[in-house]
């Protein structure tokens, strides 16, 4: 049986939402992080999906996707740099704590 | 031949303008140099430009300043007989001017910026000569205006200067008006501001005429012609090297300039002639009686003023075109000398008053020689520069049939050469009236000199345009326009008036012999005349103090109602500002929320009303 | 690929860049303190010479690396405000101390620079990803270069949007690329050239756009632009305050006009939707703030909303007026931030209230001051009057009368905030009357741009004639 693109196209869906949620929900700023790592593979899983799907001669949409884990991990050397500051700062990664700049 | 130096004769100034703007305060009056050099270089220049012309050079030099698509603002440079003329006019005297202010100017703590003022006021004046369309002459026009403003309130602390640039810049504005409005119209019927292109234009008499004399309002307003004179000897409250400058030779020169070039479009509708010619008739003769009764030796020149110019608008008016340009030419010279010889005067006696000089003929030789010259020149007695070029006005008017305009025309030159002489015999002559004079005496090098320079031109500028030179100037200024074959009756009348004005006055104010009442000073005519008419007066009560009355309403209902209104609106502006704020609330989820929100309405929206399913 | 088929010319600009952010860096490690000093000096240099090579590029419409990487007009000229504005900065804090070494610091802005540049000639979707990260991460770092909680606190929030906005783009890519079949902009032209708007692919064009707006501050996007320019430090706000968006505008010329053509007028009402929620926003928002910075920040967003005016009216003309504007705009924004450098290095408050009396301590910074708001205001005879003057004229003469109505609506809102700055250092009395001195090329740098605000103000058409405007 030959799975449809659709099928993919909702993990990848749900995947996304998963990690909106996270990003909305959650208050530890280190699983926000993480949960943009989820909403990055789900565009990854897009990708992917319709490379193989819409362009199997081509592999543009792969390579898409081995460059978006390259940068996703310099994003959490990054995120986590400044979530290390933070920390030093007021001894809390809690979003909600961090709110003198506002208005 | 491309005539690439013409942009530096108005840069050189403004260049000057930018240097002391910003270093005028540090180098005090070391500044003067900076200016006087730049104006000596657009002065070479401009001599250049008129040689080239001479040669049969008539150019434009053109630059776009801003263009959209098909939509070009341009700036240029028009270099034409007229304009050659004004060029080197404006420059000669605003470097004498110049010179001349470093003795009179001399320790004035803003003496650099009243260099920076004067080097701008040139730029701008040179710029509206070169104007090859309404929008650069416009701007130029509005530049001369504020530097004009700045200089006739240069003492802001007197506050009756700071009153009389305000005045100024008032009235000139309500002849702005028209001026723009003109524009406007010009714009909508033609759909171009160049003066080409318009010139070559067909328009309808009705129309041509009713631009034109829109337009003739601007140049009402800034040459101080009836009924909106009254600013220019309330100006006379700046420094006089300026009201030389402003008032003789350049500002008040524009409105005459602006007629001028505009000449063919009021060709096209005649009627605005008849309507400069008496407008500038009515000028001619009223502030001549006016500066009859002044005291002020300012004030005098300043009526003489815009009785000069009435006369050039005359000539315009009648048809006498190169005749109203030739005395717009001749007057520059020997007006400007006898503002700088009132300046010298000034200087010495430290009084403006006249019944209070007296007998400075013995102390000051140069300035009473020049400024004698300069009389007979104002005077129209030959062979002065003013002889010919009014004597070829009132020819032109007398030839074109306009024979009321020629006899008050006559009766002016009459008038002219009596307050004239009045005032000359007054000051230069008899005993001293004040014991303060005791101490007058010439003044320095850098005050004589230019007058002296002047009183040449004052001497032999005429000469160009009289026969004896085969009218050379009429026939460079306007190739089309032959001058009139001399017209004996015109010329001997013309010189028996001014030599009966003079004499008058010599009886009166150089011997005792006419009686010291011959015109009670209670007679009507006299305080009338002495009075102004009663302008300022009449604007007072016609204009001001309605207006007051209306303002003092309008401010109750602006307070009341607008300023209600308009508060509320602010209020309503900050407060909505206020609680805008409110959504940045600091918490950084809030923000990814409001993005992913207006994401979503964004998709909803998209779907409803681009139809999208 | 066969590398020596590929016309280096076209990347040279970009490669300089990398060549002195590496020396810069490399420099940072290897040379004692004092050597280290003149780091500045050599980005500086870099970046000069980065300039000479986009002027040596002019007029050539190159495309490489198998479609990626274009150069073109467009790219070239905001290339060149990029490094302009850049090379500003970096004259204006050679003499400042910044918040990380020098080496580090200088070398992080050019690599967000190199990031910026790419995206101004990338042609690829893939490109245009990597370049925007490459612009943003350095950034985040910069941000955060002070290490303090302030500083930190912005930076989060910085990041955690940014990474946000560009998961969601990066998910709309992925949908564009799944409705056409390819990541390169020619190819989807083509692919969807004369087909209708699909569901899928406008889903693709509003989320592009939301990672798009988020670069250049667009409302609803706009959070973190008050905050960083208000927390950053202010050399690093000054940066960001001109340079980068110089990127997003031209991925925002670039892909929408050219790729996403066909969906015009579904985009093209998209974005005044944005202008005008940009416009109130920054505008209104802005008057109710007391911070200098802040204000700024605000009024960035407003300017975002007049310069996507531009885009909303959809043709070459609007595009031009918006790079003309955002040239000015950026001028005179970037003058403002200078200023408040040279306060903040001597100790001054960044409160309006602050900047009292400024006109009696520092004449030349209150009237350059005065300059800058007057051109953001865009009275005559500034550049900031031309610049929204062809930016309302392309709009009224696209039937978008509506539009250019309420931009100047909001520019005479936006004059009740800056004035009140200008009422603070002219009307006011100092509290202390010490004068304040700037470093020499800080003040060399804000002279210039003064003297550039009013030059473009009297005679634009230096720059219209490069922009064939």
């Amino acid at each position: 049986m030959v799975i449809p693109l659709s099928w993919y196209l909702i993990v990848s869906a749900i995947l996304f939402g998963i990690g909106l949620i996270g990003v909305l929900l959650r208050q530890n700023a280190v699983t926000i992080l993480f949960s943009v790592e989820i909403m990055l593979n789900a565009a990854n899983i897009n990708l992917v999906a319709f490379s193989r799907y819409v362009t199997p001669s081509v592999i543009s949409g792969q390579m898409f996707a081995l460059f978006v884990m390259a940068i996703a991990a310099s994003e959490v050397a990054v995120g986590l740099a400044i979530v290390l500051t933070i920390y030093r700062n007021v001894q809390s990664v809690d979003i909600d704590r961090i709110n003198i700049f506002k208005w | 031949m491309l005539a690439y130096y013409l942009p530096l004769i108005v840069l050189v100034p403004i260049l000057s303008f930018i240097t002391l703007v910003i270093f005028g305060k540090r180098w005090g009056g070391k500044s003067a140099y900076v200016s006087i050099a730049a104006v000596l270089i657009s002065l070479g220049l401009s001599i250049k430009a008129l040689i080239d012309v001479l040669g049969g050079l008539s150019t434009k030099v053109l630059f776009t300043w801003a263009s959209i698509g098909s939509f070009h603002i341009t700036f240029g440079f028009l270099l034409d007989p007229l304009s050659a003329m004004m060029l080197v006019v404006v420059t000669l005297v605003s470097a004498l001017v110049q010179i001349f202010s470093m003795g009179y100017m001399h320790g004035d703590k803003r003496y650099g910026w009243f260099y920076a003022c004067l080097s701008m006021f040139t730029a701008s004046m040179l710029l509206l000569v070169f104007a090859p369309n309404y929008v650069q002459m416009y701007m130029a026009w509005e530049g001369v205006g504020v530097f004009s403003y700045l200089l006739i309130g240069f003492w802001f602390e007197k506050r009756s200067a700071s009153q009389a640039a305000k005045k100024a810049f008032m009235v000139t504005r309500v002849g702005d008006l028209g001026f723009a409005i003109a524009l406007i119209l010009l714009y909508v019927h033609a759909g171009t501001l160049d003066m080409g292109k318009l010139f070559a234009m067909h328009f309808a008499p009705a129309l041509a005429a009713t631009i034109s004399i829109l337009m003739f309002f601007g140049a009402v307003g800034k040459s101080a012609q009836f009924p909106l004179h009254v600013w220019l000897p309330d100006a006379m409250e700046g420094p006089t090297p300026v009201s030389a400058l402003i008032h003789a030779a350049t500002m008040v020169a524009a409105g005459v300039y602006l007629v001028a070039r505009s000449y063919p479009l009021f060709e096209k509708g005649p009627a605005s002639l008849e309507f400069v010619a008496v407008i500038g008739t009515i000028t001619a003769f009223m502030a001549a009686t006016i500066a009859l009764t002044a005291t002020d030796i300012k004030k005098v020149l300043a009526y003489s003023t815009i009785s000069q110019l009435g006369y050039m608008m005359m000539g315009l008016g009648v048809g006498a075109f190169a005749a109203g340009a030739f005395h717009l030419f001749t007057h520059a010279f020997f007006k400007a000398l006898l503002f700088l010889g009132a300046g010298s005067v000034i200087h010495a006696v430290h009084s403006q008053e006249i019944f209070e000089m007296g007998g400075l003929w013995k102390k000051m030789k140069i300035t009473s020689i020049t400024f004698i010259i300069g009389g007979l020149a104002l005077a129209g007695v030959p062979p002065f520069a003013g002889f010919w070029s009014k004597d070829e006005i009132l020819l032109g008017a007398y030839t074109s049939g306009h024979t009321v305009i020629f006899w008050i025309g006559i009766l002016t030159a009459l008038l002219t050469a009596f307050y004239t002489f009045r005032l000359i015999f007054v000051v230069f002559f008899g005993q001293p009236r004040a014991d303060h004079h005791g101490h007058a005496h010439e003044s320095p090098a850098v005050m004589s000199i230019p007058l002296l320079i002047l009183g040449f031109f004052a001497l032999t500028a005429g000469l160009l345009g009289s026969p004896f030179m085969h009218n050379a100037f009429q026939g460079f200024i306007a190739p089309g326009h032959e001058a009139e074959a001399i017209n004996p009756l015109v010329m001997g009348l013309s010189v028996a008036v001014a030599l009966i004005g003079i004499t008058a006055a010599w009886l009166k104010y150089g011997t005792q012999l006419l009686p010291e009442n011959i015109i009670g000073k209670n007679n009507p005519v006299y305080k009338l005349v002495a009075n102004k008419y009663y302008m300022d007066e009449l604007y007072q009560y016609v204009l001001i103090t309605p207006t007051h009355v209306l303002a003092r309403f309008v401010l109750k209902f602006d307070q009341i109602v607008v300023d209600g209104i308009v508060n509320g609106v602010a209020k309503a502006t900050a407060a909505f500002g206020s609680g805008m704020k409110r959504l940045q609330t600091g918490y950084v989820q809030n923000y990814a929320l409001f993005m992913l929100v207006g994401l979503i309405i964004l998709i909803i929206w998209s779907f409803r009303f681009l139809g999208i399913h | 690929m066969d590398w020596s088929q590929v016309n280096w010319m076209a990347i040279m600009p970009e490669l300089i860049i990398l060549g002195f952010a590496i020396i810069v860096l490399l420099g940072e490690l290897f040379l004692n303190s004092d050597a280290r000093r003149s780091l500045g000096a050599v980005a500086l240099v870099g970046i000069i010479i980065a300039i000479v090579s986009v002027i040596r590029l002019w007029g050539i419409n190159i495309t490489e690396f198998n479609g990626m990487f274009s150069v073109d007009l467009t790219a070239n000229v905001l290339k060149l405000i990029l490094l302009i504005t850049t090379a500003l900065v970096v004259l204006g804090t050679l003499k400042v101390k910044v918040t990380l070494g020098e080496g580090e610091f200088f070398s992080l802005m050019l690599f967000s620079v190199l990031g910026t540049m790419l995206m101004a000639s990338a042609t690829d979707l893939i490109m245009l990803f990597i370049a925007l990260e490459l612009t943003v991460l350095p950034a985040y770092v910069l941000v955060a270069s002070k290490r303090d909680a302030r500083s930190a606190e912005v930076a989060l929030k910085y990041f955690l949007l940014g990474i946000v906005a560009s998961v969601i783009l990066l998910y709309g890519m992925t949908l564009l690329f799944g409705a056409t079949g390819s990541t390169n902009f020619a190819a989807i032209t083509n692919s969807l050239h004369g087909h209708s708007l699909e569901p899928m692919l406008l889903v693709a064009i509003l989320m592009i756009m939301v990672g798009l707006g988020f670069k250049v501050a667009a409302v609803p996007f706009h959070f973190w632009a008050p905050d960083v320019y208000e927390g950053s430090p202010v050399p690093v706000a000054s940066y960001l305050s001109a340079g980068p968006k110089a990127g997003g505008f031209a991925a925002l010329i670039h892909l929408f006009p050219v790729a996403l053509a066909s969906a015009a007028p579904a985009w093209a009402t998209f974005f005044a939707i944005l202008a005008v929620l940009s416009m109130f926003t920054g505008n209104l928002v802005a008057l109710a703030q007391t911070h200098v910075r802040r204000l700024l920040g605000y009024s960035a967003v407003a300017h975002t909303g007049y310069l996507l005016v531009g885009l909303a009216v959809a043709n070459r003309i609007g595009y031009s007026s918006m790079i003309f504007y955002f040239f000015v705009y950026s001028l005179a924004a970037l003058g403002a931030f200078l200023v408040v450098l040279a306060t903040t290095e001597r100790g001054i408050g960044e409160n309006i209230t602050d900047f009292a009396g400024l006109h009696k301590r520092a004449p030349v910074l209150a009237i350059a001051m005065a300059v800058f708001l007057f051109s953001l205001v865009g009275l005559p005879p500034f550049a900031g009057f031309m610049g929204k003057f062809f930016l309302f004229k392309a709009a009224v003469s696209s039937n978008l009368i509506w539009l250019a109505i309420i931009g100047v609506l909001n520019s005479a809102i936006s004059f009740g905030y800056y004035v009140t700055i200008i009422r603070q250092m002219y009307l006011v009395s100092p509290e202390s009357d010490g004068t304040v001195t700037i470093s020499k090329p800080l003040y060399l740098s804000i002279v210039l741009i003064m003297a550039a605000v009013i030059f473009f103000g009297v005679y634009p058409t230096a720059f219209l004639s490069i922009i064939k405007l």
